[in-house]
């Protein structure tokens, strides 16, 4: 074999090999692209599908944690609200329709707001055609009936009171596919102030913080906090939440009858959209415009009257069990402003910062204080105190009024963030600390949402602290715990402003400066002809535009007479003499007298009575009413057990909406970056790069010889 | 401003589930670059391969190889940029620390920063030591923990949720077992040490982290698997400390 042979063979070998390689190569190169096409296009369609999946699973597919830890479907609820307004009065049925999609038994429980006001007098357990009327039994009792019912596999519906404004439903053995219908019915006095009457329905409630130390071994409810020392049944008043993805949870319908009975000037829902129908005799059906609503955020209906019809005073009576009940509403007249100059005063701002005010809250209050700030004049002595888990004063002790006290606390307040606990009590015993009596008059401004569990702690020290200052409770956000803010104003003498939206603010606290600054009416007294008894004994004092809402009790027959309305007003006495006779007639108005006593007993209870004699005597007025109290439930049981022996109905909290603009623990942020993604394809890419490089200087040689 | 903006457009709370989102968190324009589909490397080496005579081929050619390198080179310094803005951002923080400390006033890290550390945490035997920021967003995650706004202040009773990147500054939470110690130091200069008392692995909506516990808690909590590439997974890795 010559030289040039083996040079030849040589030559055609290492081309052979290196057209093998470049193959090997190409395909290596072409593989890696594809792969890195696929992983990509892998990747996004991933993304995507977990983007559906966490999007609206829709109604239907709700997924709720059990205690097991798993995830399980669980009874729906649906929500449908029924109001017959008609003069002072409102009487509102509220169907919660439990729905079991499961193939399980189910038993659910339900914690849920109601007004704080509410007299819930009615129950009934609709079952298909079948209806079984639920009874008021003591709570112990009516707890026992539930659980033996339970027990024996009937169907059965307990309706239990935590707070005035909280309350459970319990439904057990709910068959797999089947519907319960619970029908609970209450009346409420409506809230007239400024010459606009208002109803508000709660639709969520904010998670309520738990203060205090644990109590081991005592949790049998199924809410999410062990009882505590300064909360003992936390158990029962922290209900599970969802946040908004879970798609149209529990959706409420509200359907309202207005009649006004004279002509308005207005009428408005201040949060959701509503379509008005009006009908003859200044009648009004009202309707949200979407249909359903998810439960976020509290409804409220608004209506003027037209001017010159306005309410001066109205009295309302219902004759039942051989006994009048009757209801008077009167509004004092506004002291005409320039009368009495503005007095110098101390006000302190109390201001919660707690995590339940994140979100929209914080704003809103943080809007509000500033507002408030302004408002403050020469002579004035303030100071700003925040709270969450801790008290932070502005300053030691109220300070005088100037500019640089001002930019101090306009600076405080725009610095002001919403985290942690809700102390409360530290909070308002600073503001609450020094002399019992002062020269100035004294107001404290208690911006919250109220979201405690240990309400009667806080008024008891607002009852044993407040001396001669007032608190004026102003509460924040889509769902105030209003019970906690309406009762301390009531027990700080002052007044509740409820601001729902940060649009809201500047009107709502207007409105709020006009009161502080206008002076009170104030020792109330009524005096009622012949034998009455008459709720609440001890009249708050009324701020301008604010009526006197009272109830009574005679012995029978019609009332004839003279109401006497007297009280003092800047020094002055103010008396005001009201004929009564017969008033028009009202269904509705004895159990309000009931639940207008109920309430006095239970506010004597916070101030010290003994809390035996106050149960007796609520248990007995609550029992004879209907009323479902804080010692009475109502409990319905269907007659024929329908749940299969040796089969269990499995027990689920119902979760609840976390109130709309509220921000919290759900929210969490993504926790990786795509540093890794990056670093992995940018490599790839410059394999790429340098395979592509390395290729084409291979190739030259060998596209040289077709030239 | 330039290193806030860049990453200002990555909304990574979890309702924004687009890849746009977690590619926009990355500095803007070399994220697309990214995209091998962009410069479309397969049907132009093929176009290169068949179009063998003339120079255009071979320019073609060098055009796309600069190319793709360039791409790679954005892509993968994209991806260090975050490891050192992680790593960078900590040095300039614990600088700023020990300054507030001394001057009694908040100091801030860099000139142009929004943000203000609010504890140090430290986990001495994984050897972290971490400063914390103020809420816990996408922005101020690139730069260290974050602190969830509306949970309590770290060290103070309730619970106190803490979040960072599983790939940076929570890397070390794979290593952290029951009964070991974390350290959270405020601003005045006080410490307090908790142990861990849990970990567990939950899909991020069915985490249940509860807002107020009983005895002041850390809850940290993180992305999970660690060392998966794909940063949009739905599992969470959280660990819970209890004040000792």
């Amino acid at each position: 074999m010559s030289h040039a042979d083996r040079f030849e063979e040589n030559n055609v070998l290492r081309r052979e090999w290196r057209q093998l390689g470049r193959l090997a190569l190409e395909s290596l190169g072409t593989g890696l692209f594809v792969s890195l096409v696929l992983a990509l296009a892998v990747f996004i369609i991933s993304f995507e599908a977990r983007a559906a999946a966490s999007g609206d699973p829709g109604q239907g597919t709700l997924l709720l944690r059990e205690e097991t830890g798993g995830r399980a479907e669980a009874p729906l609820l649906a929500t449908d609200v029924h109001m017959t307004i008609s003069g002072m009065v409102a009487r509102v049925q509220v169907k919660q329709r439990f729905v079991n999609p499961t193939a399980q038994w189910r038993e659910g429980v339900y914690v849920f707001p109601l007004p704080d006001k509410a007299a819930v007098d009615h129950l009934t357990m609709h079952i298909g055609e079948r209806v079984i009327e639920g009874r008021i039994r003591e709570r112990a009792e009516a707890r026992r009936t539930y659980e033996s019912a339970k027990a024996e596999g009937r169907k059965t519906t307990l309706v239990e009171q935590e707070r005035p404004n909280m309350f459970t439903t319990s439904v057990a053995n709910i068959g797999p596919g089947e519907e319960i219908v619970v029908a609970l019915e209450y009346e409420e006095t409506l809230r007239y102030d400024d010459g606009a009457f208002r109803l508000r329905f709660p639709l969520a409630i904010t998670p309520r913080y738990i203060p205090g130390a644990p109590i081991e071994g005592a949790s049998g409810g199924t809410g999410g906090s062990p009882p505590t020392v300064q909360v003992p049944d936390a158990d029962r008043v922290t209900p599970p939440y969802v946040t908004s993805r879970e798609g149209l949870l529990n959706p409420v319908s509200i359907a309202i009858e207005l009649n006004a009975g004279f002509p308005l000037a207005g009428l408005a829902s201040t949060y959701h959209a509503v379509d008005v129908e009006e009908r003859p005799g200044h009648r009004y059906r009202v309707n949200l415009a979407d249909g359903l609503v998810r439960a976020t955020r509290d409804f409220e209906l608004v209506w003027t009257p037209d001017v010159g019809s306005a309410p001066g005073a109205a009295l309302f009576t219902e004759t039942r069990g051989g006994k009048t009940y009757a209801l008077l509403m009167a509004l004092p007249p506004t002291a005409q402003d320039g009368v009495t100059p503005r007095a110098p005063r101390e006000i302190t701002y109390i201001i919660d910062t707690s995590g339940s005010m994140e979100g929209v809250s914080i704003t809103q209050a943080r809007e509000a204080l500033s507002m408030a700030l302004d408002r403050l004049q020469p002579g004035d002595r303030f100071n700003v105190i925040e709270f969450n888990s801790h008290s932070t004063p502005l300053f030691a002790a109220p300070m005088p009024f100037d500019p640089a006290t001002l930019a101090r606390a306009k600076q405080f307040v725009g610095g002001l963030r919403a985290r942690g606990g809700t102390e409360m009590l530290p909070a308002l015993s600073i503001a609450l600390a020094g002399a019992p009596e002062s020269s100035l008059v004294r107001q404290v401004v208690f911006l919250t949402d109220g979201a405690v569990g240990n309400e009667d702690e806080i008024l008891r020290l607002l009852h044993d602290k407040l001396g001669d200052r007032r608190l004026f409770t102003v509460g924040i956000g889509p769902s105030p715990n209003t019970f906690f803010l309406t009762k301390a104003a009531q027990f700080g003498r002052g007044t509740f402003t409820f601001i729902g939206d940060v649009r809201e603010v500047s009107r709502k606290m207007t409105a709020l400066f006009r009161k502080l600054e206008s002076p009170a009416l104030t020792n109330i007294a009524i005096d009622w002809p012949g034998g009455a008894d008459a709720w609440p004994r001890l009249v708050p004092d009324l701020y301008a535009g604010e009526p006197v809402v009272v109830t009574a009790q005679f012995p029978a027959g019609t009332v004839q007479g003279n109401v006497l309305i007297s009280g003092t007003r800047a020094g002055a006495a103010w008396q005001a003499l009201l004929p009564i006779n017969g008033g028009a007639a009202e269904a509705g108005v004895a159990v309000l007298w009931a639940r207008a006593k109920i309430d006095a007993l239970m506010d004597a209870g916070r101030q010290g009575a003994p809390e035996p004699d106050i149960r007796n005597a609520v248990l007995d007025i609550a029992l004879t009413h209907h009323l479902v109290s804080k010692y009475t439930s109502l409990v319905a049981v269907d007659v024929t057990p329908t749940r299969p022996a040796g089969v269990d109905a499995i027990k689920s909290a119902m979760p609840g909406n976390v109130p709309e603009g509220l921000t919290g623990f759900d929210q969490l942020p993504r926790t990786a970056t795509p540093a890794a993604l990056a670093i992995v394809l940018g490599l790839m890419l410059l394999l790429a790069a340098a395979m592509m490089t390395f290729l084409s200087r291979r190739r030259q040689p060998d596209t040289l010889p077709g030239i | 401003m330039d290193v806030i903006a860049a990453d200002r457009g990555g909304s990574f709370d979890r309702n924004g589930h687009t890849a746009r989102n977690w590619m926009r968190a990355s500095p803007p324009g070399i994220a697309f670059r990214c995209h091998p589909v962009e410069s479309s490397p397969i049907g132009s080496d093929a176009q290169a391969r068949r179009d063998r005579s003339g120079r255009s081929g071979r320019a073609r050619l060098l055009a796309l190889v600069v190319l793709l390198g360039v791409a790679g080179l954005a892509c993968f310094g994209s991806g260090v940029y975050i490891f050192a803005k992680a790593g960078l951002a900590q040095v300039l923080l614990h600088s700023a620390w020990v300054r507030s400390q001394d001057s009694g006033t908040p100091a801030k890290p860099w000139p142009w920063a929004d943000m203000v550390p609010v504890a140090r945490l430290i986990a001495p035997a994984q050897d972290a030591d971490l400063l914390v920021l103020s809420g816990a967003s996408g922005r101020t995650l690139a730069f260290g923990p974050g602190h969830l706004s509306g949970s309590a202040s770290p060290g103070d009773p309730g619970n106190s949720v803490i979040t960072a990147h599983r790939d940076t500054h929570f890397r070390f939470l794979q290593h952290l077992a029951n009964g070991d110690t974390l350290i959270v130091e405020g601003r005045n200069g006080s410490r307090r040490h908790f142990q861990v008392r849990r970990t567990y692995v939950a899909d991020f909506q069915a985490l249940n982290i509860p807002r107020d516990t009983l005895y002041p808690t850390l809850t940290l909590v993180t992305c999970f698997p660690f060392d998966a590439i794909n940063p949009g997974g739905p599992l969470r890795y959280v660990v819970v400390a209890e004040a000792t």
